[in-house]
């Protein structure tokens, strides 16, 4: 192993900062993931609203779920770039 | 009274012992160090109660066969059926157990206790236990001087064995030492009037040294030593395990009606298994030989035997008593009901639980959530529905239409009785907590204590708006009777969401379903607006009426956002850092500005 390789490595072991935003990464995963569900279901049920009324309340929750999802995956872009 | 006599009374006793035999010195000090060394196993123990020891008693306890395998293995482990029970009494305090995993435990730990038996009569009076004793000690103190929590917990651990080991050492040594210039054996008491006054003799020694282990350790040392015989050690043997449970008792005086149960559960099963051994100690004692024999025990071991009579007479209780646990469940609950009383009392925030911060942090939780079940009362109540028209589908809309004047409610009273009072148990509780909190820990008190916050607020801002309510109900001004219905259907209608979204289960994350409540806050607010701007420029509401409008609808905004902010708070339950993630994701007040836009 190259001396540099062995630095790398070793460098990976101390940064506990690198520890934690990759448990971040993951939870952040598993939250996404949620809203991609809900918001699915969610659709599904705005097609099969009758009232007009409902049909707008369902789209409402609709696209907050998706500006949700969305700022989710800025956050985890954000963490995997650094 | 009996307290003040008792403390001088065993001094003067036990200085006259020790001025008259030196032996009996040996053996005190040698129970002296042994219950020093419990006192530095439980403190070790505890070191771990900041939220281990919580965590797998809640996840080990939601059958009767876990609950019963968990008093067994844990006793075993810690050798302290009195601070597994103490736990147990915490725990059911807060709520975090019912009370049949909790008799369960506690009927575990009955057998567990019995290894404390095995391991002195089969190791500690064959090993040179003191051999062990003495660089666990010196690791363990080493360890103390540490700062990390962890390895302190564990240097309090080495250290209490380390004492246990040497206390049952000098316990050996002084009965040896006694056997030479006293024989004790002479005041033996043969048949069923010997075993009642050993078995009184064994309940007096556990009471005072609060230990069944410790009265157990000196009655086999004793027998070991020959000072008692066989028929007496077993009295004594069911005298302590009786007398154990003067322990749980004192940890449930401070506890709630549960508490109070699970300690008079572990009476009744103690004098149940205790009269059962005393009547059949004959069939018993043949049980007992039959088993030696099996098992290889030599004919005058007759320490071993105890510890195999001590394993059966508990196993036997247990087994008596196991398939009566929902009769004794229904007769403690029966015995002692929870006072009904008008002012709210704080019903997880007590004494026992105080010293175990997970434990503590759940109380809260649990009181907390309390005083948000009499807030949905008090609210209901000033908004002229019925808690079950909130919580049903009813069309609330068409009942607020219907209503000509709204059902008389007192705010304040309400206030003052139901949730002034939890609210405060709950600041002093927090404050009275002596350790220090973690830092998630803490983390959790400060949102609990804003949750509590915000619903106080949000009533006292529904007081307010409360005269106007109801002086629009009785309106026959049509504009303003159903601007004020409509924002007394609208605040009901968040309650009923909220209940809904709190009921939702944790893998659907119901703090994300909040961000909604807050668009339709401004939706609703904007809505508002616009109708009273028209209805002033058609000249239908007059200028006082819109400045009364405006404070009301402010108030109104303050009990929607209070309730929006508690709920985001008090209805998160699961894993700390997943909640962090959750809250990355909500939307702040600019973001749900946009997409309204």
């Amino acid at each position: 192993m190259t001396e540099n390789k062995l630095l790398t490595r070793l460098e990976g072991y101390l940064d506990l900062g690198a520890k934690r935003r990759k448990k971040k990464a993951d939870e952040l995963k598993v939250i996404i993931g949620k809203l991609k569900k809900k918001e699915k279901a969610l659709i599904a049920e705005c097609r099969k609203a009758g009232k007009r009324k409902k049909r707008e309340t369902l789209e409402k929750r609709c696209l907050i779920l998706h500006a949700q999802r969305k700022k989710g995956l800025k956050a985890l872009k954000k963490i995997k770039q650094k | 009274m009996l307290r003040k006599i008792l403390l001088p009374t065993i001094f003067i006793i036990l200085s006259w012992g020790f001025w008259v035999s030196p032996d009996f010195k040996t053996i005190a000090a040698g129970v002296s160090i042994f219950l020093f060394g419990m006192l530095s196993l439980e403190q070790g123990f505890q070191a771990f109660a900041g939220g281990t020891l919580e965590r797998i008693l809640n996840n080990t306890t939601d059958k009767l066969w876990k609950s019963l395998s968990f008093g067994v293995v844990s006793t075993t482990l810690m050798q302290s059926s009195s601070l597994v029970s103490v736990i147990t009494i915490s725990f059911l305090s807060a709520g975090l157990l019912d009370l049949a995993s909790g008799v369960g435990i506690i009927f575990g730990a009955n057998i567990g206790t019995t290894t404390g038996a095995w391991l002195v009569a089969g190791f500690g009076l064959k090993v040179k236990i003191s051999a062990y004793a003495m660089p666990m000690l010196v690791f363990g103190v080493l360890l103390l001087f540490q700062n990390s929590k962890n390895l302190k917990g564990i240097g309090y651990i080495l250290v209490g064995l380390g004492f246990l080991f040497l206390g049952i050492h000098y316990m050996k040594e002084g009965f040896d030492a006694f056997k030479d210039s006293f024989d004790l054996a002479k005041f033996a008491v043969a048949g069923y009037p010997g075993l009642f006054l050993f078995a009184g003799i064994g309940i007096a020694a556990t009471v005072v040294m609060q230990s069944s282990h410790a009265t157990l350790v000196l009655t086999i040392t004793a027998l070991a030593a020959g000072q008692i015989t066989y028929d007496n050690a077993l009295a004594l043997a069911i005298g302590a395990n009786v007398g154990t449970t003067i322990t749980a008792i004192i940890g449930s005086m401070s506890a709630n009606e549960q508490g109070k149960r699970l300690a008079v559960a572990h009476l009744i099963f103690n004098l149940v298994t205790g009269l059962i051994a005393i009547a059949f100690i004959y069939q018993m004692m043949a049980s007992v030989e039959w088993i030696s024999a099996h098992v290889g025990i030599a004919e005058d071991d007759y320490t071993l035997k105890l510890a195999v009579f001590h394993t059966l007479f508990n196993t036997i209780g247990v087994l008596v008593m196991l398939p009566l646990i929902g009769r004794l469940v229904s007769l403690l609950e029966g015995l002692f009901e929870p006072k009904a009383v008008l002012v709210s009392q704080p019903k997880y925030l007590t004494d026992a639980v105080l010293e175990f911060p997970d434990t503590a942090l759940e109380a809260v939780r649990q009181e907390t959530l309390r005083i948000w079940d009499h807030t949905i009362n008090i609210l209901a109540g000033t908004f002229g529905f019925e808690r079950g028209q909130i919580f049903s589908d009813t069309d609330l809309a068409a009942v607020a239409q219907s209503q000509r004047r709204l059902p008389d409610f007192d705010v304040d009273a309400a206030y003052e009785q139901q949730v002034k009072p939890l609210y405060s148990a709950i600041i002093t509780f927090i404050s009275r907590a002596g350790f220090s909190w973690q830092d998630d820990q803490s983390g959790d008190i400060h949102w609990l204590r804003e949750a509590n916050q915000n619903m106080v607020e949000a009533i006292k801002a529904s007081k307010h708006l409360r005269k106007n309510l109801a002086a629009a109900a009785t309106s026959t001004d049509e504009d303003q009777r159903t601007i004020y219905n409509n924002m007394r259907v609208q605040l009901s209608l968040l309650i009923r969401e909220l209940e809904e979204i709190r009921s939702e289960s944790i893998d659907e994350s119901p703090v994300l379903s909040l961000d909604h409540l807050r668009l339709f806050m401004n939706e609703l607010c904007e809505k508002f607006n616009a109708r009273m701007a028209s209805s002033m420029t058609e000249g239908r509401m007059s200028g006082e009426l819109a400045v009364s409008l405006l404070n009301d609808s402010n108030y109104a905004q303050e009990v929607y956002s209070k309730l929006v902010d508690m709920g985001e708070t008090l209805f998160v339950r699961h894993s700390r850092s997943l909640t962090d993630a959750e809250h990355e994701v909500l939307l702040s007040e600019d973001e749900l500005l946009e997409l309204e836009t």
